[in-house]
């Protein structure tokens, strides 16, 4: 793998931009028919959202034992997916690797759009969503606060810090490229609109300099994000007694498994995207296959993590722990569906161990939508498969999920799809500036490989 | 602002590669208060224009501090002085449980200064500017690059000359200070 091909050719700025800015200024089929119809699954997520509202959470298969199900594990699992996003704007950022510069944009979006979705289950599952301010410290007149010894309230802060730091990232990124937008547009009253986002961008070499140093030090305040939110949602499950939640491993086993599902979705939307909206040339299989890579390696690690969580049962003190561990969970009623997930998350990334799978769209994005599932699919064994066998025998019992719960989570999908074709639509979604740069460094890359050996270390 | 007569001058370039060898010998030359605009971040403009380094950073790891801080005693303040409530005979002041709320704390008040310093410190958001009445400005934002520099007007000649000599496109008089 080589940097220089991380660009098919090397356009000239002009060139560069007339491409990237061609979805906001001449629309696109995309924006057509794809748009509605998400449009108008968010529309069912609304009503489904206000039934459940109205009447109650009994709307949801829900009940004793298994108390948190569809809810709980549609949060964890899009608050999971946002974390490629960061990972790539963040420590890609710090560590300097050239290939996150085109896709950084779409994968901020994406964790964008993942938190909005993720956010929307936590509230809903209060029941009685209007108090959802009960959860901040605010001087109420009966001088009640939360009781911020419990994780919920840890979830609070760690979800609305991500939501907040993903947007301040995401636009402070943008500014330039609002700009440019705004400089380039075909008339005036676009002009104006994106003049407005662009809050006078004007390029100074001032503004640069500042701009860079914020955007260097979120970056880095970002990476710690990358790790802990996701640890901190994991804590939900593993400062409760729960046999299978109960457990040290839980918060890098969660952040490994975020970033499996994260980078899936990753491929899921720069796969096809690439080609519909024409882009090969900046998101390039090179791009593709450093994804395969992380998926690789996050899925090994979630792999081990399976492994770990045997030896750690094997050798659990606790006789509830040692039985779900070795009889419940991979014989118990959702078995096949833990031997499932080993087989999506762990054994079936292996396959990019193969230079040619890694370079294959069509194999990325078959792994990536098995991946994605099993990762759900994971997610819920956690979630419900522990509740449906707690301490005691006579506690035991089943879970079903209603006709609301599969709405509301297709529901979300569609607001995802909509919200990112909104996005795709309005915002330069491939940075442009940073590409700009990108060919400037790439052609230095080149030129040095075209010189001779003893010229290069001469320059 | 009193009218001054200080001529200001706004040379356009091709590349980066020019514009930043016209700066460094407009620096030589004695030149001090120089502006480059460019449509891509520049590495090596603070040195060049002899510009302090930003100290967003320190200002981001105050804001961070002081979230932090205000965070902590908020969450010590809440469980153990205003509404002690005892859970499973765990002790009122109970640090390790506050540690989440703090951490996350620190990070928003840290990015929360970032960007509201970025915006402070680079003038914005301001809609208009002097310089977007200029036509070949409006290529800033896209594919040209610009020095903007100042001189006493007896020196605009001179100035002009030597600009052209290095390398710029075009020449335009602002009606001011454009920094």
């Amino acid at each position: 793998m080589n940097d220089t091909e991380l660009m098919i050719g090397r356009p000239d700025d002009r060139t560069l931009e007339d491409q990237l800015l061609a979805p906001l200024w001449h629309g696109h089929w995309l924006f057509r028919w794809p748009l509605w119809i998400s449009g108008l699954g968010a529309v069912v997520l609304v009503i489904a959202l206000t039934y459940t509202f109205v009447t109650g959470i009994g709307t949801w298969g829900n009940d004793i034992p298994v108390g948190w199900a569809f809810a709980i594990t549609n949060f964890v699992w899009w608050i999971g997916i946002g974390h490629a996003g960061t990972f790539i704007s963040a420590i890609l950022y710090i560590t300097q690797q050239r290939w996150r510069a085109s896709i950084n944009r779409l994968a901020e979006a994406m964790t964008l759009f993942a938190v909005v979705n993720a956010g929307l289950f936590p509230i809903a599952h209060m029941g009685r969503a209007w108090f959802f301010y009960w959860l901040t410290p605010y001087p109420a007149t009966m001088g009640l606060w939360p009781q911020f010894r419990s994780s919920l309230t840890w979830d609070v802060a760690a979800i609305s810090t991500y939501g907040t730091v993903s947007l301040l990232f995401w636009y402070l990124g943008l500014l330039p490229d609002l700009a440019t937008a705004r400089d380039a547009a075909p008339s005036v009253g676009r002009a104006r609109i994106y003049g407005l986002f662009a809050l006078g961008w004007r390029g100074s070499a001032r503004h640069w300099r500042h701009h860079r140093a914020a955007y260097m030090v979120l970056a880095g305040l970002a990476t710690a994000l990358v790790v802990s939110v996701h640890s901190i949602v994991s804590l939900d499950f593993a400062i409760a007694k729960v046999p299978g939640w109960h457990s040290t491993i839980f918060p890098p086993f969660f952040v490994a498994g975020a970033l499996l599902s994260g980078f899936a979705m990753v491929l899921i939307l720069v796969v096809p995207l690439r080609r519909i909206l024409r882009v090969e040339n900046v998101i390039t299989i090179a791009h593709l296959e450093k994804i395969a890579a992380i998926i690789l390696a996050t899925g090994s690690i979630v792999g081990g993590c399976y492994l770990l969580e045997w030896a750690s049962d094997w050798h659990d003190p606790d006789q509830a722990e040692r039985y779900f561990g070795l009889v419940a969970r991979p014989f118990g009623p959702l078995g096949w569906l833990y031997w499932t997930i080993i087989l999506g998350n762990a054994l079936l990334p292996q396959i990019f161990w193969l230079r040619r799978a890694r370079r294959s769209p069509l194999v990325l994005m078959a792994v990536a939508l098995v991946v994605q599932c099993t990762m759900w699919g994971e997610r819920f064994m956690i979630v419900v498969g522990s509740l449906q066998r707690d301490r005691l025998p006579s506690g035991w019992g089943g879970y079903e999920p209603t006709v609301v719960d599969v709405v509301i989570l297709a529901g979300t999908l569609c607001l995802f799809v909509f919200l990112f074709l909104l996005f795709l639509r309005w915002v330069p979604a491939i940075p442009i500036a940073e590409l700009k740069r990108l060919r400037r460094d790439l052609e230095g890359l080149d030129a040095a490989a075209a010189a001779p050996l003893g010229d290069a270390h001469a320059a | 602002m009193p009218p001054d007569d200080t001529l200001h001058l706004l040379a356009e370039f091709s590349d980066d590669v020019p514009l930043m060898a016209c700066a460094r010998q407009l620096r030589q030359d004695g030149h001090a208060g120089l502006e480059l605009f460019s449509p891509i971040s520049l590495p090596g403009t603070t040195a060049i224009l002899a510009a302090r380094r930003s100290r967003i950073p320190a200002a981001m790891l105050l804001g961070g501090v002081i979230a932090g801080s205000g965070a902590y005693l908020l969450q010590w303040w809440t469980v153990a002085i205003a509404y002690p409530l005892r859970v499973a005979g765990m002790p009122l002041d109970s640090a390790p449980a506050f540690i989440p709320i703090t951490f996350e704390s620190i990070i928003l008040g840290a990015c929360l200064t970032g960007f509201v310093l970025v915006l402070v410190r680079c003038r914005l958001p301001r809609l208009w500017h002097p310089l977007f009445e200029s036509e070949a400005f409006r290529r800033a934002c896209r594919d040209r690059f610009f020095v903007a520099v100042s001189c006493r007007p007896e020196q605009g000649d001179a100035l002009q000359g030597r600009l052209r000599d290095l390398g710029a496109m075009s020449i335009e008089t602002l009606a001011e200070d454009p920094a």
